[in-house]
């Protein structure tokens, strides 16, 4: 069977048949969720994230320029929605004046020995330490291997602009890797 | 080691990554990861991020559940359905945007891709779609199908007997619809509201009604809402209203 190219299915889509669109998810639902899932680092609002920003790509496909690529185009929806959660988090935690916590308090002896034990677990609390856009970017390009170019796509800035985020954001997070949490 | 060199490696650390490192590339890497601790330790680290689990992968059933709810979004038939064509009406609005006018018709089929759409008088039956507008029908003895994406509805049916089905929704928006004081058919009414709105939406009506809502909020179509329905009576005809934060008057005239 022919593989429907993302063009053709946003044809199809735009003439009323829905299920092309679900297609398009399945494409891209994986990478929309990892780079979901490093804005919040919880499943449940990972997932809620990327169900936004399919939901406000489908509302928005009539103004889809062809000449773009669908899945950069998604994936800075994405983005998008990611900022506008940490914003949403920062300000409940504001209002009820309460530090923000993403995982379940975890005493600092705890939290040590498992640094020690499990190199990943260090490697990914360095990166949810990390600010959301050095975050992004690392996750874009090392973790998805989406290309600079692409990155400068979903970030709306210069690929000059992407490296330097990379080159910092790799020197923060192998800072917060080797030092003491 | 200066950092414009380090800066430069970054550069070789991406071909690396992108698979699009030469021989001479390489060399010059190896060189300068050799001498300089810094870079070869971020070499490691973009390794690293490369092989290890850092953002786990999705369960197939979060995905299927997650895609589950946006198509739900996107086809839920009659009653909210608020995606289905607002893509088309993203894209047709400009182009086609404007109003509708009908004066008297025997019947009034009409649709725009954007803009009000008023009837002034039919008979037999009135069938009315705007992806965005008001839908104002003044007088239609007869059936009146009309729905708009967003915007206000206010029909008027007069005549008695079979043939006066009724079925109006509105996306967003206010439904008026007054009936025959002698008026005979079977209400269902839905009205929903979500959390982000006013939420003192509410349904008036001047034939009896049984009104429920929704106890809890249903998180799983996108923004968060509540559903009011209304329902009773019974006869030759039926009327169904639907709007999404709009109030619904049925009245008696």
């Amino acid at each position: 069977m022919d593989v429907r190219s993302d063009a053709e299915l946003i044809d199809a889509t735009l003439a009323g048949k829905s299920a092309a669109f679900d297609e398009l998810m399945k494409r891209y639902e994986r990478i929309v969720f990892k780079v979901a899932y490093s804005f919040c680092y919880l499943r449940e609002d990972a997932l809620d994230i990327s169900q936004s920003a399919f939901l406000n790509a489908y509302r928005s496909l009539g103004s889809f320029r062809r000449d773009a690529d669908f899945k950069t185009w998604v994936l800075r929806i994405t983005y998008n929605e990611g900022i506008d959660f940490v914003r949403r988090r920062k300000k409940r935690a504001e209002e009820t004046l309460d530090v923000e916590t993403v995982h379940p308090a975890v005493d600092a002896a705890q939290e040590r020995e498992l640094m020690e034990r499990d190199r990943t677990i260090r490697l990914q609390r360095g990166l949810e330490k990390m600010n959301t856009r050095h975050r992004t970017a690392l996750v874009l390009r090392y973790l998805q291997g989406i290309p600079i170019a692409e990155i400068a796509g979903v970030m709306r800035c210069s690929e000059g602009m992407v490296k330097n985020i990379l080159f910092r954001g790799v020197r923060t997070l192998r800072k917060a890797v080797t030092e003491n949490p | 080691m200066n950092e414009s060199t380090c800066i430069e490696t970054q550069d070789l650390i991406e071909k690396r990554s992108a698979g699009a490192l030469g021989r001479a590339d390489q060399a010059r890497l190896d060189a300068h990861i050799a001498e300089c601790a810094e870079c070869a330790a971020d070499l490691d680290l973009v390794d690293r991020l490369a092989e290890e689990e850092v953002i786990p992968e999705p369960a197939e059933l979060d995905l299927a559940r997650m895609r589950n709810s946006v198509m739900r979004e996107i086809r839920a038939p009659r009653h909210g359905e608020m995606f289905r064509w607002a893509a088309a009406a993203a894209i047709a609005v400009a182009v086609f945007g404007g109003g509708v006018f009908i004066g008297r018709q025997r019947v009034a089929p009409a649709s725009t891709m954007g803009g009000d759409i008023k009837v002034k008088t039919a008979k037999q039956f009135v069938k009315a779609k705007t992806m965005g507008g008001e839908i104002q029908i003044d007088e239609v003895d007869g059936s009146v199908d009309a729905t708009t994406m967003g915007g206000e509805i206010k029909a008027n049916v007069v005549g008695t007997g079979a043939g006066h089905d009724v079925a109006l929704r509105s996306m967003g928006g206010d439904i008026t619809l007054t009936l025959p004081a002698s008026f005979s058919g079977s209400f269902d009414v839905e009205l929903t509201y979500t959390k982000n709105s006013s939420r003192n939406y509410t349904i008036k009506s001047d034939f009896p009604l049984s009104v429920k809502e929704s106890p809890d909020w249903d998180y799983d179509k996108g923004s968060p809402r509540k559903v009011i329905t209304g329902t009773g009576g019974s006869g030759a005809n039926k009327v169904r209203i639907s709007t999404i934060n709009g109030n619904v008057v049925i009245r008696k005239k």
